[in-house]
């Protein structure tokens, strides 16, 4: 089947996320998420904080659906993921962005083919994606390394890459796992800055996080979570 | 997207070159598992050439058999009796020649192979023979050779050597048997490694192929990738096993050609045409690779998110 051809989700009106007393455990152990109930809306701009281990990386996670609810219903899109079959999920990923911790760029590939990747998945050709990858690069202050393989950049030039990666495919839903935890203060605002512009070009935006203090100023809603269940309020 | 551009597409990335591959091979794997498909491969195109080699000889031997037929005169058996009844013979339509084995050609054969028992076939009671040359596509010759020996006044059995063809035809068909069930084990057995490695190169690339997942590739885009290294790798393999296997048969004629007899002469056996048998190995073994590299691929992603 040529990806290309697939029927992209279209998009509707309805909340970008919304979890319904989903619950999620790691095979026989206790439950990480019990009972979540949480909605995104469409271009928000959300935080999600809590402590360790407390069961944020597994609500990202299925929220980019690497994992899927093993309770509850999930809808991303309008489309239930419980009910979506396996050739729909890669459809919903391709809506959404994600800036993993620890970036993921594939050690083998130049900066140049890590960005490639959303376009490759998708079908498209060199002649295709090599203008907007040129640009987007040359955007986050890498067009001269675009050839340099990932071992090779400095921290804050990997995240930028796994930036990049993530928004490459202009994404309807962007999720952040602590993206300033890696980087210095200097860089995590500018981070900060740009997420917040691509939020304002419609964008829905997650941010997992423990910098409270990046919380505080940025005044938008916050899921907290904690013992595997969330609760929702606005920066302190 | 353009299905020409498509085509070419699918042709650089088997060809290995435009877009750095997103999974890429791990050396390490992949020479022991050539070498191991290689030698697979090697081992078919030998089974194939054998197996061809002993239909030929078997369709040979066969061919012989049918166009030639022994009549063993009973009554009367004198030389006179003998060169009668081989003209009676050669009149019967379908039959190319009758040479009655005399008591003097039988001692002229005997002569030609150094023997000195000649003398003594006067006295020893031998069967007298004549040997008759057929038009293999004749039917109802035997009887009919019999019914005109019989009129003739003589007394004969026609043998038509079907008791010898039928066991070189049955024997020939146990070989073609044993040449496809070896041909068979041996691509599942090459399938059943290509499969092996596709898991474990899938395992190995676990994090790589998360991430395709999760930029939204679909389960056949990530098994195409698996599959274009393999189908890479069992054509090279089939190419290095078609070449031993050439190598080891003009190595073995060569052999077996130096001072042999009509008796050991093989070579003739095996004949230039055979060569699409290792012109083959390369494109089945790819695509026995290929096939297994994908079916292996799909359901490991299945296990996946």
């Amino acid at each position: 089947m040529n990806p290309a051809t697939l029927d992209p989700i279209p998009e509707t009106d309805g909340p970008i996320v919304r979890f319904d007393r989903v619950g999620f455990a790691y095979g026989n152990a206790n439950p990480a998420l019990r009972d979540v109930s949480l909605t995104l809306e469409r271009g928000g701009f959300y935080f999600l904080t809590g402590p360790s281990g407390a069961g944020k990386s597994t609500l990202l996670k299925l929220m980019y659906l690497a994992l899927l609810p093993t309770r509850g219903s999930l809808k991303l899109f309008d489309v239930d993921v419980g009910a979506a079959g396996r050739d729909v999920l890669p459809l919903l990923r391709r809506k959404i962005g994600v800036v993993f911790q620890d970036f993921r760029l594939l050690p083998h590939l130049t900066v140049f083919d890590n960005l490639s990747i959303p376009f490759r998945v998708r079908g498209m050709g060199y002649e295709e994606y090599a203008e907007d990858v040129e640009e987007l690069l040359k955007w986050v202050g890498l067009g001269e390394r675009m050839d340099a393989l990932p071992e090779t950049l400095s921290g804050g030039e990997q995240q930028r890459v796994a930036i990049a990666r993530a928004v490459v495919g202009k994404p309807s839903l962007l999720i952040a796992d602590e993206p300033t935890g890696n980087v210095d203060p200097v860089m995590g605002a500018r981070l900060i800055k740009l997420f917040v512009e691509l939020n304002r070009f419609g964008t829905t935006v997650v941010i997992a996080t423990h910098d409270q203090e990046l919380v505080r100023r940025a005044g938008v809603p916050v899921f907290r979570i904690e013992n595997g269940q969330v609760t929702r309020g606005m920066a302190p | 997207m353009n299905p020409l551009l498509d085509l070419l597409a699918r042709i650089k990335r088997f060809l290995g070159i435009g877009e750095t591959a997103l999974l890429p091979a791990d050396r390490r794997q992949a020479r022991p598992l050539m070498i191991v498909v290689a030698i697979m491969c090697a081992l078919g195109c030998l089974a194939g050439l054998i197996a061809r080699a002993g239909f030929r000889a078997a369709d040979t031997w066969t061919s012989d058999l049918r166009s030639a037929m022994t009549v063993l005169v009973e009554e009367p058996r004198t030389d006179q009796d003998l060169i009668r009844a081989a003209t009676v013979i050669r009149a019967v339509p379908g039959v190319t020649q009758a040479e009655p084995m005399t008591r003097q050609r039988a001692k002229d054969l005997l002569e030609s192979v150094g023997s000195d028992i000649g003398p003594l076939l006067d006295e020893l009671d031998v069967p007298r023979l004549i040997e008759v040359g057929v038009d293999p596509q004749a039917e109802g010759l035997k009887a009919r050779i019999a019914e005109q020996l019989e009129t003739a006044g003589f007394q004969a059995e026609v043998d038509d050597h079907s008791r010898y063809s039928g066991e070189i035809l049955r024997t020939s068909g146990v070989l073609r048997g044993f040449a496809l069930v070896a041909l068979v084990a041996l691509l599942g057995a090459a399938g059943a490694s290509i499969a092996f490695a596709a898991r474990a190169a899938l395992e190995t690339r676990r994090e790589a192929v998360e991430i395709l997942h999760l930029v939204g590739a679909q389960d056949a885009f990530v098994a195409a990738e698996v599959q274009a290294r393999f189908l890479r790798l069992g054509f090279v393999s089939g190419l290095a096993g078609a070449a031993v296997a050439g190598l080891l048969v003009v190595g073995g004629l060569a052999v077996m050609s130096a001072g042999a007899t009509g008796l050991t002469q093989g070579g003739v056996l095996i004949q230039w045409s055979d060569v699409w048998i290792l012109l083959l190995a390369p494109v089945v073994t790819a695509a026995a690779s290929a096939l297994a590299a994908w079916i292996a691929a799909r359901e490991t992603l299945r296990e996946l998110v």
